[in-house]
């Protein structure tokens, strides 16, 4: 706990330090891009690797966070903190909903479930033209501030993506060794023994998808504001559930380091591929790779790079 | 509303051999398929290619697409999705998943058509806009073909996995793979045929629906939620299940985008709520029973 806890705060106040000596815009958009996924892959990895309650859908959380924020500052210009709060409650407040009837499905059906809800909220985003403006999608008209301070330009915004990002790491390190985080495992490893030792297993996981989508919505809210632009396309889709799953398995699922190793991982190789002037011929080549490599890392390394690296420390460890 | 029900009908039987396949994967190795709409994807292109520089009928190109279809998906069992089966059914999703983007943006090589939207149309394409009229109902003449071929290939496979010892080794893996391994099955070698089977199901109900959809590489997708819809409302694993489902799911879409105000727009929604509710007060499935 006081590892994580210092190793978290000394990590991102060097990287404040030493980012901005070194950055020009595209290396900030990378870290603030590495951020923001830290935060949706804790998010999803709180259900879904704490709780054992596998999400395809968790766009449907970021897009309710995104769309809720944008509609605040365009609106009434309120300031970031509190949208961004009122952003992850009112993803809460789907997920409540979402929860009472989903929590039924168990496993494969769940996960399918959950597709089908984010599928329908995408659809209907796409229709619903007087709310979100359809297809053609929302653009940032205000300048927004963050606790008085305004937050506009990229520098800004990497300051505050790594505020948000530092007090995630934290919450989630504080909450799953709390009684309510030894719940959301217990529940993981056995629902039935759960439920004997007097634990309500729905109560439990539907504990864990509200903060788990609170955190997505927040999240969501500032990945939009930080775009100055949604759409239904770069929010709800199941490519962006599924992102947030491939950050966090390809990390190590269960684990807080996951998705943090993860999302810097796989973000600065699709940056780094994407600047590849072989790969550059074609848009379409370096998915192609990153498809591959994420195949292979789940072949050949189930548990993650997280699970690769304590392999690696014991393998030296029984050398020396 | 005659009309009406019979397009249904006549989508719900395409949409049926796709989760045919998708229902015969999930049933013999409980993997869900998420590659599944790629392969209906791949079963488009290869008609549209084959239409383009030889000029083959796309029924005909069929023979081209079912086996291209197998040794993909075998390819695919055997080489990775094998391997992530033991840990755990979520890494065989996301391996799906992680293959989804591959073939989707190989697709989308310049190779192929690119990021493009493209429609198999040409000279001599007898399937062109035409519609057959039966009884005072207009019928798209492709799709009723594809109608007449999912009900043969429904036989078949009944016939198929009833009387042939490949067929009895895949419901002997279905329903007991251990014991199936202690007679001397082999699971891996019948998982990577079901596999590949299942890829050809939808390929071929690619190759049907090329001359009515337009063509563009991440089309999968679309196919796949349907998919996947077919199969929790027919039962997973469950074969009457899928074609069953398949019917009910096109004559949804087609009477609520009709008969709803402005349900033209939500058509796919439909589906999906028909899907949780199925989901949530018959998880097994309307149909639901076992292969």
């Amino acid at each position: 706990m006081k590892t994580t806890f210092i190793s978290t705060t000394v990590t991102a106040a060097l990287l404040a330090i030493f980012v901005p000596m070194v950055a020009n815009l595209h290396t900030y958009s990378i870290v603030i891009t590495v951020l923001i996924w830290i935060m949706f892959g804790l998010s999803w990895n709180l259900l879904g690797g704490y709780t054992g309650q596998v999400s395809f859908g968790h766009a449907m959380f970021l897009g309710v966070g995104a769309y809720a924020s944008m509609l605040i500052v365009n609106a009434v210009n309120l300031d970031m903190a509190l949208t961004l709060l009122i952003g992850g409650l009112l993803a809460g407040l789907v997920s409540l909903a979402v929860g009472f009837l989903i929590f039924r499905l168990k496993g494969p059906y769940f996960a399918l479930g959950t597709l089908a809800f984010a599928e329908i909220i995408h659809i209907v985003a796409r229709n619903m033209k007087g709310v979100t403006n359809g297809g053609e999608g929302i653009m940032l008209m205000n300048r927004p501030t963050f606790l008085g301070i305004q937050v506009f330009n990229k520098t800004e915004y990497f300051y505050l993506a790594l505020l948000l990002a530092t007090l995630t790491i934290l919450f989630c390190a504080c909450l799953i060794r709390s009684k309510t985080g030894y719940s959301f495992i217990a529940v993981r490893e056995d629902q039935d023994s759960a439920e004997a030792m007097g634990m309500n297993s729905t109560v439990v996981k539907s504990r864990a998808l509200f903060v788990s989508a609170f955190l997505a919505g927040v999240a969501g809210g500032f990945y939009g504001l930080y775009n100055k632009f949604i759409d239904p396309e770069m929010t709800l889709t199941v490519h962006m559930s599924v992102e947030m799953i491939f950050v966090t398995v390809i990390g190590g699922i269960g684990t807080i380091a996951g998705p943090v190793i993860g999302s810097a991982v796989l973000i600065s190789l699709q940056e780094y591929l994407k600047s590849l002037d072989f790969l550059q011929a074609f848009p379409s080549l370096y998915l192609i790779v990153y498809g591959l490599l994420i195949m292979l890392v789940i072949v050949y390394l189930p548990g993650g790079l997280v699970e690769g690296l304590r392999k690696i420390r014991a393998r030296v460890k029984k050398e020396s | 509303m005659i009309q009406t029900l019979f397009d249904g009908l006549m989508i719900g039987g395409v949409y049926a051999i796709i989760a045919l396949g998708l229902t015969l994967i999930f049933g013999v190795m409980r993997v869900i398929n998420m590659t599944h709409g790629e392969f209906v994807m791949i079963g488009m292109f290869t008609s549209y290619f084959m239409f383009q520089k030889m000029g083959l009928d796309p029924f005909i190109s069929i023979l081209i697409t079912a086996p291209v279809c197998f040794f993909i998906g075998y390819f695919l069992y055997s080489a990775f999705v094998s391997k992530a089966q033991k840990a755990g059914e979520e890494n065989t999703l996301l391996l799906t998943a992680g293959a989804s983007i591959l073939l989707v943006n190989l697709a989308a090589l310049p190779y192929f058509l690119g990021p493009n939207f493209s429609r198999l149309t040409g000279e001599g394409l007898y399937w062109e806009n035409r519609i057959w009229q039966i009884g005072g109902i207009t019928f798209n003449a492709s799709l009723l073909a594809g109608f007449f071929l999912t009900a043969a290939l429904i036989f078949l496979l009944s016939v198929f996995l009833k009387k042939t010892d490949t067929g009895l080794a895949m419901r002997a893996a279905a329903q007991q793979p251990m014991a199936a391994r202690i007679v001397g099955i082999n699971v891996p070698f019948i998982s990577g045929i079901t596999f590949g089977l299942g890829a050809v199901f939808a390929g071929i109900a690619g190759s049907v629906l090329s001359t009515t959809y337009p063509i563009y590489a991440s089309i999968g997708a679309l196919f796949l939620v349907k998919a996947f819809v077919i199969v929790v409302l027919g039962g997973m694993g469950s074969i009457p299940g899928a074609a069953l489902g398949g019917l009910v799911l096109g004559v949804t879409e087609s009477l609520g985008a009709t008969y709803i105000p402005g349900g033209t727009a939500y058509r796919d929604v439909f589906g999906l709520v028909i899907f949780l509710l199925v989901l949530l007060y018959r998880p097994q499935g309307l149909f639901g029973r076992r292969i």
